[in-house]
């Protein structure tokens, strides 16, 4: 049968992919390789969780993003109807401590704030230690993600979502955890093993911080965010 | 609310894609980009930005695990990581979307027709990285040019003339090779 010349370029190409994986070790040995590091382990550990959520793909068009407003809108005039008192301002978080790990979930009955359907203003930490420097960015519709180091290779992660659960899993073991203020809301701080973390939620968005530069600088970067202007 | 009604849709139980090929295809992703970029942090980033790129289009990822996957999977690292090692050292190498390569009209066609899949398949190793990149997301994952455009980090238009140049450039890598 002869090909069309589209098909023969389709067929090199799946030759061409047979012949690089000659190239790479076998899964068996691949396995041989070092741990990652758990820097790496928890970046992805939060990327792959946020992928998990269900209602992104209910979010991931224009239509559906529309659809979905509608429903929060109908959503808050019901609530306004049925529940006369103005809501606390403070944001409280829940806590379920278990075995091996602490679930933390913002307390979503007592946010006064709407969740934003996609980043509308971008946050940039104001303040960062000396010789720090953005080494990678990733910015979407709904997702901001900022990373900086410095020479000794210490690093800043910086994270701003919009119509994100901010809820996170801590290992229990060997973790400090603690309620912290960020501008009017309670934000959540822990420390893991020398990696300091603090989720927060202001200006309906969630914030994520996570550094290795300790407790004071990762309280201060938290708290010097401002609109990139 | 709208948590609790958007919770009743989802399963909790299961696995997403992402976290699949992240399982799978991990170990040969470091792997790769060590090779680049001699240093597991920088590969470790590496592999983080990928997966990141590959969320974008996650719904039009094959899962199934075959060589189509795990080519895949190294492209788009390789990539990144390629980029990243070009920064690091701030060189200044040829950006291939501005080589010269002469338009063959239909010779491709007429190439391809006569040349057997085997050598075409060497002739696509020769090539720049960023053609032979744009090829295997078109020809071997079927994309089309907002996917790579969403992975590769270009616009659609450049896409669409990336894709033109690996086809020019492997069109006078093969009259080479006929003559």
């Amino acid at each position: 049968m002869r090909l069309t010349s589209q098909e023969k370029l389709k067929k090199a190409v799946e030759l061409y992919s047979l012949k690089m994986q000659q190239e790479f070790p076998s899964p068996e040995e691949l396995a041989n390789l070092p741990e990652p590091s758990s820097r790496f382990q928890k970046k992805m550990n939060r990327l792959l969780r946020r992928q998990k959520k269900s209602y992104y793909r209910l979010i991931n068009t224009s239509l559906k993003r529309v659809a979905v407003a509608i429903l929060v809108f109908l959503l808050l005039i019901s609530c306004l109807m049925s529940v006369g008192a103005i809501r606390a301002p403070i944001l409280n978080f829940f806590t379920k401590v278990y075995e091996e790990y602490t679930d933390v979930t913002l307390n979503h009955s007592q946010k006064e704030v709407p969740e934003k359907l996609h980043i509308e203003e971008m946050y940039v930490p104001a303040y960062l230690p000396e010789g720090f420097e953005k080494s990678m960015e990733n910015v979407t519709d709904n997702y901001l993600y900022f990373e900086y180091i410095n020479k000794e290779d210490k690093y800043v992660l910086f994270e701003q979502c919009s119509y994100e659960d901010p809820s996170i899993s801590i290992n229990t073991e060997g973790t400090t955890y603690e309620e912290i203020l960020i501008f009017d809301t309670v934000g959540i701080y822990y420390d893991n093993i020398g990696i300091q973390s603090v989720l927060w939620y202001y200006d309906g968005y969630t914030f994520y911080l996570m550094t290795d530069m300790g407790k004071e600088e990762a309280l201060k970067i938290a708290r010097s965010i401002e609109v990139e202007k | 609310m709208l948590y609790f009604y958007l919770s009743l849709i989802s399963d909790p139980e299961q696995k997403s894609k992402l976290t699949r090929l992240y399982t799978a295809y991990c170990n040969v992703m470091r792997y790769a980009a060590m090779r680049i970029l001699k240093d597991s942090y920088l590969a470790e980033d590496a592999v983080h930005q990928a997966f990141i790129k590959i969320s974008y289009i996650i719904e039009k990822v094959q899962e199934e695990p075959c060589h189509k996957t795990r080519t895949f999977m190294v492209v788009v690292v390789e990539n990144i990581a390629k980029d990243m090692w070009k920064k690091r050292k701030k060189d200044t190498m040829m950006d291939f979307d501005l080589l010269e390569v002469p338009a063959e009209g239909n010779l491709l066609d007429d190439l391809l027709s006569k040349i057997q899949a085997e050598t075409v398949a060497e002739k696509i190793e020769l090539l720049p990285d960023g053609y032979r990149e744009v090829l295997v997301l078109r020809y071997l994952q079927d994309y089309t040019d907002e996917q790579i455009a969403a992975l590769v980090g270009i616009s659609h238009a450049a896409v669409r003339k990336r894709l033109e140049r690996a086809r020019q450039k492997l069109c006078v890598l093969l009259k080479e090779e006929k003559l």
